[in-house]
């Protein structure tokens, strides 16, 4: 057989040792990205192994169904493993308090205050493209100061953190509003559309109950379902337990003492 | 030559207070074009652009004056820059460079006064309280400053010198670098009355709302009820009408020295033989790795100091790729730079300095501790993005009184890697 009959008529072989094409199997790292645990043991095994890393994922559901929460749960489990996080928080409503409660590490937390959609963007593009950090929380459901999230820019936003997700470990986590659709849902977030397409891993999360001592609340009780997954096998579905508490655990009979 | 305002007729000598406290500020306009015209001279009368090349999708951050003149602003569109003024070079940010420089000017700077506290880049807050025993009436030393930082950096800087920290920076900015601006003590509100109000606010929603009331001048806004301010403009309002009033009591803050260790040994026979100097140094550098050990630190730049017999001294630096407290690669890193020096004379004296200290803050390492490399990018980054998006905008939280329901009393957010003024030890911090 000649070099000509090998190569065939696209020339395959100089495509495959150019690295533009590749055999299934003949890099495992291609086929599996890296995962980081979320903290939640039941979650881990809906998402298939845990968040990936160099993914854009997205946490979506009604308000006060435990979204924020249950992002900085994940961005404290990272934490953990002794890696830097950023949160992108447009309106600047997070309380670190809040977040200090639920296990986060304030001296490993970078706080980014954009003033346009495309600051924010711009900022978490940046930072992820810096392959420094754990993982990136992006507050999509807040609204940035008298300004909406203008469908296009958040597309082309998206479209660079993809870019920029590709050659990083760090796991992009985006809290969103429900997003049905602006038809069925009049309130729901203008950026749904465009972050159905990019994200890999999409979890509705709806809620449960509160978790209650005595006449104070001091936890939530969520379901999350896994409606699109990228890495893995979708539809999962776990209950997640999340408490205000440091160092509290996740879920799955610790609550005994209640 | 320095110009000075008028003294007030209606400060008597004997009302002053004995140490008035005088501020100067320091300012090199356009630092970052002047630090890449010192590094490329041929850049030099050219119009000159930093940001990055007009493909990139980013701002300018600075401008030389020719591009100015063709109408180019910093936060521009490079792509914009670029069609007004495309004969103009387009340099990328490089940070680090810009960074050393600045620190050049800081230790001049340091010679004026223990409290130095840096503004933006290339500008500098000096107390300059109590100093005429030392360098003369304060137009003496505005002018001792504009030349030791010409002397020793060769950048020209602009200095204005006043009673406070706001009156000393406009007094700067409208100076010129032959006549440095000095504002007689209590005489800062007859300075800021007749500047625009502009200066006063950077909100430019503000501006554009004063503009269209009429007000022009900080004398008109003076003239505005002070109970009106904070309903019309909210906080903001408050702090123009005092700035307006010429009053500012922000202290200057002292820039932390970065910390050093250093041992030194006498030999008075002379050390000609190569290989007892390198155990000399050995020994040496055991002993600063043991305190480096003490103080939880790992350091990234030795510098060695060699007194020789015929009265002449060798210096020289060794930078580390990445920052070590092992004394073996601190050995290997000066052996290496020991063996290329030629000496010419017998060594009598050695001075090393360890300094470029990362403290662990005494914290115990986690299993999976974040490599230096990561630390770096992650750094590197931040200032990029303090560069590009203004640094109010990167920041950390520090925790005061979790308890409170108060949101201010229970965290403060502080720019990013600065602890805020207001921390309160003890109390809830982490």
């Amino acid at each position: 057989m000649t070099r000509k009959q090998q190569d065939g008529p696209l020339g395959l072989a100089s495509l495959l040792l150019s690295g533009a094409l590749r055999r299934l199997g003949a890099r495992p790292s291609l086929l599996t990205c890296q995962e980081l645990s979320s903290g939640f043991p039941q979650l881990d095994q809906a998402l298939g192994r845990g968040i990936p890393r160099g993914r854009i994922v997205e946490l979506f559901g009604p308000p006060s169904s435990g979204k924020l929460s249950l992002a900085l749960k994940i961005l404290a489990s990272s934490q953990a493993s002794g890696a830097q996080t950023a949160f992108v928080d447009p309106q600047g409503t997070l309380d670190p308090a809040h977040a200090s409660r639920l296990g986060v590490d304030l001296q490993k937390l970078v706080l980014l205050h954009p003033r346009s959609p495309h600051e924010a963007f711009g900022m978490a593009s940046t930072l992820v493209a810096s392959d420094s950090l754990g993982v990136v929380v992006f507050d999509l459901a807040a609204p940035l100061k008298g300004q909406r999230w203008d469908p296009d820019v958040v597309g082309d936003g998206l479209r660079r953190l993809v870019a920029s997700l590709d050659s990083s470990k760090t796991a992009l986590l985006i809290v969103n509003r429900i997003s049905e659709g602006a038809r069925h849902d009049p309130g729901g977030s203008d950026a749904s559309q465009a972050l159905k397409h990019f994200a890999s891993i999409r979890m509705h999360i709806l809620p449960i109950s509160w978790i209650r001592r005595g006449a104070d609340i001091v936890g939530c009780r969520a379901w999350v379902r896994v409606v699109k997954n990228k890495v893995a096998s979708p539809f999962g579905e776990a209950e997640v337990e999340i408490l205000y508490e440091p160092d509290a655990p996740g879920i799955e009979g610790e609550l005994s003492f209640l | 030559m320095s110009r000075m305002l008028p003294e007030s007729k209606e400060s008597s000598p004997s009302s002053r207070r004995k140490q008035p406290r005088r501020i100067a500020y320091v300012f090199i306009p356009h630092f970052r074009i002047e630090v890449e015209r010192k590094k490329n001279p041929s850049l030099a009368g050219r119009p000159v652009i930093v940001g990055g090349q007009p493909h990139e999708s980013l701002p300018v951050l600075d401008a030389s004056p020719e591009a100015e003149e063709r109408g180019v602003q910093p936060e521009m569109p490079l792509r914009h820059a670029a069609s007004l003024c495309p004969e103009a070079s387009f340099l990328p940010l490089n940070e680090e460079l810009y960074q050393t420089a600045f620190t050049e000017v800081l230790q001049v700077l340091d010679s004026f006064s223990p409290k130095v506290e840096p503004g933006r880049l290339g500008a500098a807050y000096l107390d300059v309280t109590g100093s005429r025993p030392l360098f003369g009436e304060d137009p003496v030393l505005a002018g001792k400053i504009v030349q030791a930082v010409a002397e020793k950096t060769g950048f020209t800087a602009l200095v204005g010198v006043a009673g406070t920290k706001f009156a000393a920076r406009m007094a700067a900015l409208i100076s010129d670098p032959q006549q440095p601006l000095v504002v007689e003590e209590s005489r800062e509100p007859d300075f800021l009355k007749s500047l625009p109000v502009d200066i006063l606010t950077e909100d430019e929603d503000v501006r554009r709302r004063l503009h269209l009331l009429g007000i022009d001048r900080v004398e008109d806004f003076r003239e505005l009820p002070p109970q009106a301010l904070p309903v019309q403009f909210g906080k903001q309002g408050q702090v123009a009408y005092q700035l307006a009033l010429g009053v500012d009591n922000n202290p200057v803050l002292a820039h932390p020295q970065p910390p050093t260790l250093d041992i030194s040994q006498t030999y008075w026979d002379g050390i000609s033989d190569f290989v007892w100097l390198n155990n000399e140094l050995g020994e040496l550098l055991d002993e600063l790795a043991s305190r480096l050990a003490e103080g939880a630190w790992m350091c990234q730049e030795v510098a060695l100091h060699f007194d020789l017999t015929d009265d002449h001294f060798l210096e020289s630096k060794v930078r580390l790729r990445e920052p070590t407290a092992s004394a073996q690669a601190l050995k290997d890193h000066v052996r290496q730079k020991v063996e290329r020096q030629i000496f010419g004379a017998a060594v009598t004296g050695i001075k090393v300095t360890l300094s470029g200290l990362t403290s662990l803050d005494g914290k115990q390492l986690s299993l999976e501790t974040m490599p230096i490399k990561q630390k770096a990018r992650l750094r590197k980054t931040i200032e990029y993005l303090k560069a590009k998006y203004g640094a109010g905008r990167i920041k950390m939280a520090i925790l005061l009184d979790p308890a409170s329901l108060v949101p201010s009393e229970r965290f403060a957010l502080a720019e990013y890697g600065q602890e805020p003024a207001e921390k309160r030890k003890g109390e809830g911090y982490p």
